[in-house]
């Protein structure tokens, strides 16, 4: 007796807590992270992948595993691919904001920017030690405190 | 119910029953759970709707909840022995140590099964608590696959194997565990190596959501990386203690035998090494993804293999569990994850193609590709030494047998060939090095090389597989030292930093890399002592009291033979042994050979004398009145795989040591490219 | 979603004009693994060619003992109760062993495992000689207690 008891104890205190979030609704916007962003993700992680190795490059060639040469090579290659996912995230994220529809004088704003000037969209500038963005007039990067140059 | 009247007792019993009754109902309920949980997540992700993906989630966390309480009740049903359990019964007695009594919980098959499925419910929590705010595309396909695994393995018990049933009387004892399992190794290497085991099926699940949702770039493998590198640790762990285990309890005088039981987890770690190191260059250079996705889920296909192999008696093997029609139930299993893994596989296999070449043979990623081979290599040899009489006993009606020789010849070389690419990855930079750079790092460590070859040779150590280990330890640790230690400097001169603030900012910096080394010096000492293998020696001697005898430098006095029962034991012969290294007298040894209650065959208590130098391992082979018959061995540089597992467990701990936030500001260095 | 994925490698040709040399790196890989894969296979075969013992009963021993002879051969049967000899101070075992065909005299040098006794099942491995003993290099028994 006393098990059937307990199991059925159990169940519906288990049965209750399933049943739950069928219930009781859920604020709207948690649903908008089911999609995720996949593809920012993957340009921010090869940012930080291409800022990484350049990174180990330079420790690489100061402790003299590869010559000059392939060291800027190398290196100028990275700076570019970074670069590329770095504009790219850049469009991405004027998109998002686009379609998620602010305030419309907001996407005006942003399009004739873009329109305008593709490169100097935003008052903003990255951070060549670890990609992330900085003020225009920032004099250090807000993630990693490297000191930015002046623009 | 009928008596229930006074006795406390009877009160008891009546407890126990309540307790096994809950513990097999909360099996049906946790099995009934994890059928909702994963089939409402993939519907929940496919009409996209946030509120079942949550009931999915809260489904799961029930499964753990039920998978707990029926763990608590047969631990609660051996702690009370309750020989009407036919599983306490089978396993204990009520002579046997509180802790193995614990133990036996993971030492039938049952309850391994059990505390497989519980342990996976604890995984399946905690990934799913990780990933409340990430990964949430991931996530209802991950939390599908960790169900349906769970499921497997409940409806196993449910139906098939379980661990409540209960005997029509009640006993008055148990049968007892298993002599050969009352080792603290019990109380260690299963949990151990259940942990890896079990540990790797999250990284499977996320590849399987990975492929699934198309979603086929790094983030699953950086999400699983700490989860891969934790199971790694624990397989490393639980082998090494398996190994530990064996040399002290099975008494031949080794750690490894070549056992289909010891190969079925040897496998998964051959692959989830190769997956461990492949995955870098994913992460790296975002290629190899097809190859990444291949070894995981082989690794996971390996775990269950070897469950199979172990538990269907398909190949004969010392731990021989008892047969039973559980195996075959695995092998569908295995065909089921086998299947769909491919057809995803293929489904996904034009998103997968690389972005990126291997720029050349002298780069740190083909070095780790060739890593990769050599491990997989390993692998397959291991796969395919007991396959192959099986496929001959089937195609040519031959029986024949591959036995450790097989072993040995395969797998040295090619382990050695590993050894050396482990001394050569560090002098080898990401993308490309140049010849002549590779050689000018390349000259000191085979300057030492070198002279230790020499050196070795001049002592009396001729060519052979262990004079090469030896050589190419020698080359692994002057570069791993060279890596410091250029490293250190390197560091040293862009902070300025004193020497040993430096080493600690290089490994503090690049967590992963010198954690790795440090992981890769434990390899190094495991090789060395595997080397010393070679040099075993062994004798065989009857002895009468009084009379002694040498083997090497040791001269060993049999002094005593005692014959005495114990609580746990029914009978405990036990000789003493006094023992010289030249005239100094260095240790008593006790070998024993005991007759546990129940048994009829008896079981041989090693005595070893270990230093770092070398074991000497007696076994008490016979004894008669005054006489014994002794099998003792010297093994030489044993210790340093202990020593070389616990240097690995150091060096996990540095990889997996959380990154502090870095506030320190960085040294601004001017990159050349101005910035947009 | 990965329309995207030629343009890193667009602007690293752009921005490299052609300067580096490409098919010269590609191939060295792939033979390095070639030559691996080529190695690790031989050596599978080879061990496989060289170290395989057969497997055979002790009626089959008994049938075919030409062929048998100066091999290293696995033989397997039940230890005839009745036959072990056990010399301690020479560590010499004497028994037989067989199925229901017949049986064979096993001599082995070397200390007797815990689970050998007589009745149980035995594997031997070793050679066979033509007056009907067989010269056991390693004696295995076979559990008798499952760990189940």
């Amino acid at each position: 007796m006393v098990e059937h008891v307990v199991v059925i104890f159990l169940i519906l205190g288990a049965g209750y807590f399933v049943v739950r979030p069928l219930v009781i609704p859920r604020r709207p916007d948690d649903d908008s992270s089911l999609k995720g962003d996949d593809r920012l993700k993957q340009l921010t992680l090869k940012k930080d992948r291409a800022y990484a190795t350049i990174k180990e490059l330079e420790f690489d060639a100061n402790m003299g595993k590869i010559s000059k040469e392939d060291f800027e090579t190398l290196k100028r290659q990275y700076m570019f691919e970074a670069v590329d996912s770095l504009k790219e995230i850049d469009e991405l994220e004027t998109v998002k904001t686009k379609t998620t529809g602010l305030e419309e004088k907001n996407i005006e704003r942003k399009t004739s920017a873009l329109r305008q000037n593709k490169s100097a969209k935003k008052p903003q500038v990255f951070c060549v030690e670890c990609g992330s963005r900085a003020a225009l007039r920032a004099r250090f990067c807000p993630s990693c405190g490297a000191k930015l140059a002046k623009p | 119910m009928e008596i229930e009247k006074d006795e406390p007792e009877c009160l008891g019993g009546r407890r126990q029953i309540v307790m096994n009754e809950i513990g097999y109902y909360s099996l049906i309920i946790a099995l009934l759970f994890s059928v909702y949980s994963g089939l409402t997540s993939v519907f929940g992700i496919k009409g996209k709707r946030g509120e079942v993906i949550a009931s999915a989630e809260n489904a799961a966390m029930c499964v753990f909840f039920f998978l707990t309480a029926a763990s608590v009740a047969l631990i609660y049903a051996l702690v009370t022995r309750d020989f009407q359990v036919e599983y306490v019964w089978k396993y204990t007695s009520r002579s046997l140590p509180m802790s193995y009594t614990v133990a036996a919980f993971y030492g039938g098959q049952k309850g391994s099964l059990l505390f497989w499925a519980w342990i996976l419910s604890i995984f399946s929590l905690i990934v799913i608590l990780q990933n409340r705010k990430k990964n949430r595309d991931l996530l209802p396909y991950v939390n599908a696959v960790l169900m349906g695994t769970t499921f497997f393995f409940v409806i196993l018990m449910v139906f098939e194997a379980n661990p409540f049933e209960m005997l029509r009387h009640v006993p008055p004892d148990g049968r007892g565990l298993n002599p050969m399992l009352q080792n603290p190794g019990m109380i260690f290497h299963p949990p151990t190596i259940f942990l890896g085991y079990v540990g790797f099926t999250v990284p499977f699940a996320f590849s399987l959501a990975a492929l699934i949702t198309g979603h086929l770039g790094d983030v699953w493998i950086r999400t699983t990386r700490r989860w891969t590198i934790v199971s790694w640790a624990f397989l490393t762990a639980g082998n090494l203690l398996g190994m530990e285990w064996a040399y002290v309890e099975l008494g031949w005088g080794g750690y490894w035998a070549w056992d289909p039981v010891e190969n079925a987890s040897f496998l998964p770690w051959l692959v989830g090494t190769a997956y461990l190191h492949s995955v870098m260059i994913q992460e790296k250079r975002n290629m190899l993804k097809i190859w990444n996705l291949v070894l995981i889920l082989l690794t996971f296909l390996l775990t269950i293999f070897g469950t199979f192999i172990t538990r269907s008696g398909l190949i004969a093997s010392v731990h021989s569990f008892g047969q039973s029609s559980l195996g075959w139930m695995f092998l569908i299993f295995l065909a089921i994850v086998l299947a769909v893994s491919l057809i995803l596989l293929t489904y996904r296999l034009p998103d997968l193609r690389s972005e990126n070449h291997l720029d050349s043979f002298l780069s740190r990623e083909s070095s780790f590709l060739y890593n990769n081979l050599l491990l997989v290599g390993i692998a397959f040899a291991v796969l395919w030494g007991p396959l192959f009489p099986m496929l001959s006993e089937a195609f040519r009606g031959v029986k024949i047998t591959v036995g450790p020789p097989f072993f040995n010849g395969v797998i040295i070389p090619i382990a050695l060939a590993l050894l050396l690419l482990t001394g050569l990855c560090p002098l080898i930079a990401w993308r490309r090095t140049s010849v002549k750079k590779f050689f000018k790092k390349a000259f000191f460590p085979c300057i030492l090389s070198v002279t230790g070859a020499v050196f070795l040779y001049l002592s009396g150590i001729g060519p052979s597989y262990a004079f090469v280990s030896f050589v190419l330890s020698i080359f692994v640790l002057t570069t791993f030292f060279l890596e410091f230690f250029d490293g250190t400097r390197t560091q040293r001169t862009l902070s300025g930093e004193g020497y040993l603030k430096s080493l600690w900012t290089l490994v503090a910096k690049n967590k992963r890399r010198y954690g790795g080394y440090i992981i890769h010096l434990g390899v190094v000492m495991a090789f060395v002592s595997f080397a010393g293998n070679h040099f075993n020696t062994e004798k065989q001697i009857t002895l009468t009291k009084g009379e002694s005898f040498k083997i090497e430098e040791y001269t060993i006095r049999f002094d005593a033979l005692s014959n005495y029962p114990t609580a746990n034991k029914k009978r405990s012969v036990i000789a003493t042994l006094t023992v010289f290294d030249e005239d100094r007298r260095v240790a008593t040894l006790f070998p024993e050979k005991s007759i546990y209650h129940g048994q009829d065959q008896p079981t041989s208590e090693v005595a070893i004398h270990s230093t770092l130098e070398e074991d000497l391992y007696v076994i008490l082979a016979g004894h008669k009145k005054d006489m014994v018959t002794l099998k003792v061995l010297v093994n030489p540089l044993v210790a340093w795989l202990w020593i070389g597992g616990v240097v690995m467990g150091l060096g996990t701990v540095i990889v997996m040591f959380p990154n502090r936030r870095r506030q320190k500001k960085i040294k601004q260095r001017d990159l050349g490219v101005e910035k947009i | 979603m990965w329309g995207h994925v030629p343009r890193g490698q667009e602007t690293f040709g752009r921005f490299m004009g052609g300067k580096l040399k490409k098919k010269k790196g590609k191939s060295g890989p792939i033979i390095v693994s070639i030559v691996i894969l080529s190695v690790v296979g031989y050596l599978i075969y080879a061990g496989i060619r060289d170290t395989s013992a057969y497997y055979l009963t002790v009626s089959e021993v008994l049938a075919e003992v030409p062929e048998s002879q100066n091999q290293t051969i696995r033989v397997g049967g039940n230890v005839s109760p009745g036959s072990v000899q056990w010399d301690p101070k020479n560590l010499k075992l004497v028994f037989k062993m067989g199925d229901e065909k017949g049986t064979l005299d096993v001599d082995y040098r070397g200390v007797v495992p815990d689970s050998f006794k007589p009745g149980g099942e035995v594997i031997v491995e070793g050679k066979y000689n033509k007056d009907g003993k067989f010269l056991a290099t390693a004696i295995m028994p076979k559990c008798a207690s499952k760990y189940e």
